[in-house]
Parts: structure tokens; sequence; C-alpha cells
């Protein structure tokens, strides 16, 4: 019984490990992009890979070494930096309510918290990605998988960037941008097939984030989690019955 | 040493919002309406993170590039191709792009 438990395990670890390849491939341009960043801005090889392995937030490592570099304080970064994560205390809640574990396992694992590894995990069932049983679920190995994978893609990509800066070629990098995207549409697609609720509450969020980025000039930060918080607000509202 | 205050101060204000849903008490029963709210969290946030995102993806300045590869990818998921199909298949068509510019 112990035994097949652990194998359970194993292929979730494993199938999270899978689901994630497309985050790791989606991180490694990000991530050499900050190293590259990082290095010339006259950080050490060090500190820049100890942002990555420890920060471990993309948007707001490159705010950072932005802030720095135009002379600002330590405590105001930390403030700037902080108010652009906030939105990760949504996504925990979400995912603390879905991921099955002890609250320590929830702790070590909410490290692993990104745009990416929540939508990732929600979206995609722990029978593989659009089962429809098994979407709200998701275990505490698929998470871990998905979560390891992404994050060695992070600092992987950092120190890449930080040692290699001048022989990466630039179409390469600049089309693997794109990456990111394609896996959120990859996710997108079948759930909007297989919901037209799902697909206007999508639809809703985009169109919020660009409105209040293009017309009341919102920080990034802000706009997604007010879209994000308005779009589910309305669906909620709009879809009384509450099925997915 | 500015530097190390730094990263730890970041470290710390980046956890935090990690961390604390996860210790909130086990037992505790969130009111329906606030579930069913949270339900739509995840598809909300990835139109959100989608749009407009995706059109400076590749190039600031051009943002016909993005779109393209959003295109690309929407197709090869419509026709129900793995994953990571769909991601290479975008790369693909993008570099081919930014190679004929």
């Amino acid at each position: 019984m112990a035994l097949w438990v652990a194998q359970k395990e194993v292929v979730q670890f494993r199938l999270g490990l899978m689901q994630g390849l497309s985050i790791f491939l989606g991180y490694l341009p990000a991530a050499v992009a900050f190293g590259v960043l990082g290095a010339s801005t006259g950080l050490s090889y060090f500190q820049v890979a100890a942002m990555s392995a420890w920060v471990y937030a993309g948007a707001s490592q490159f705010m950072g070494l932005n802030l720095l570099q135009s002379g600002a304080s330590v405590p105001e970064i930390i403030l700037a930096t902080f108010v652009l994560n906030l939105r990760h205390v949504l996504m925990s809640t979400v995912l603390s309510k879905r991921i099955q574990g002890n609250r320590v396992l929830k702790s070590i694992l909410s490290f692993g918290i990104t745009d990416e590894t929540f939508v990732l995990t929600t979206i995609s069932g722990s029978a593989g990605t659009g089962s429809e049983a098994a979407v709200r679920e998701i275990t505490a190995a698929r998470f871990a998988g998905v979560a390891v994978i992404a994050y060695s893609g992070w600092l992987i990509g950092t120190v890449f960037g930080t040692v290699f800066v001048d022989i990466l070629p630039q179409i390469a990098m600049k089309s693997m941008g794109i990456s990111i995207y394609a896996m959120f549409i990859a996710l997108l697609v079948p759930s909007m097939k297989k919901s037209g609720r799902v697909a206007m509450i999508s639809l809703l969020g985009g169109a919020l984030n660009w409105i209040l980025l293009s017309e009341l000039k919102l920080a990034t930060g802000w706009s997604v989690v007010s879209a994000t918080m308005l779009a589910s607000a309305c669906g909620a509202l709009c879809y009384k019955e509450g099925k997915q | 040493m500015k530097i190390y205050l730094l990263i730890a101060g970041m470290a710390l204000v980046t956890y935090i919002p990690r961390l604390l849903p996860m210790v909130l008490p086990e037992r505790l029963q969130f009111p329906v309406w606030l579930d069913r709210w949270l339900q739509y969290v995840p598809y909300a946030a990835l139109g959100a993170l989608i749009f407009p995102g995706v059109l400076t993806s590749v190039d600031g300045q051009r943002s016909w590039l993005g779109l393209l590869g959003g295109f690309t990818a929407g197709l090869l998921a419509l026709a129900g191709l793995n994953l990571l199909i769909v991601l290479a298949g975008a790369i693909a068509v993008v570099a081919f792009a930014l190679s004929m510019i």
C-alpha cells in the first residue's frame, strides 16, 4: 500500500515535470536576459544568481535592477517589490484550497508560485492537460514537479546569461520570447472550447487588463490583479450555479 | 553589502504573499460566494496574462510578431496538438519571421 502511494506520487511528480517543461522553455530566455542585464548593471555573478535563486520573481527582479540603476534606495525598491507581488496572495489563496497536503508542505511549495506555475497547475488537470474530471485537483507532487522544473529554468537561464553575455544569437533569444505566451494560449484554447463561460471570463480578463493598462495607466502588477479579480467576480455573478 | 540587503529584503517580501494564504487555518471554510469567485480566478488571470503582454513579447516595437506567434499557437492548440509542439511551432514561426526582416 505504502509502495503504491509512493509510486502514485512519483507519477504525479513526473507529470508535473513534463507539464512544466513549457515553463522551463519560457523562462530560459527571460532569465538569460535578466542575467545579461544584471551583469551589465555591475552586480557580481554571484549576486545576480542569488537574486534569481532567492527572490525568484521575474518582473520584480527586472524592476529591482531598473530602480537600482536609477539610484533608488533599498527600502524603496523593497516596497515596490512588495506591491508588485501582492497579486500572489490571490493565486496562493486559490492554490491553498486546491493543493492537498499539510501546512508545512504547502508552505514550502508556495515558494514555487509564479503567474505561470499558477495558471498551468490550476487549468491543466492531474491526469493531463485539459482532463475534465481531474481539473480541480492539484496533487502536491504534481505542483512540486512543475515548480522544480520552472525554478531550474529560471536559475539555469540566469547563470547562462551572466556568463555567456555575448555569444547568444539574437534571433533565437527574441523568438523564444513568445514561448510563455504560446503556453498560456495552449492552456486557454482547450478550456475555451470546453466551456463558453470560461471563454467569456478569459476574454474579459484580457480586455479589462488592456483597458486598465492603456487608459488608467496602472502598473502591470496592479492591472493584472485588478483585471483578474473583476473578471472572475463577473463570472461568479453571471453564472450562479457555480459548476466549472 | 547593500546589494545583499536588497536581495534579502526582496526575497522576504516576495515570499510573504506566496506563503500567507497557505498558513491559514486548515479548516477555514470560505463562504460560498468567495469559493465561486476564486474558482474563476485562473481563467480570468490567464486572459489578463496573455493580453496585451503577447503584443510586446517578441519585440516591443513590432507587435505583429507577437500576434503572429500568438495566432500560430492558437491554431496549433485548436488542432489539439501537444503543449510542447504548440510551443515549438510558435517559436519556429516567429524565428522565421525575424530572419526575414
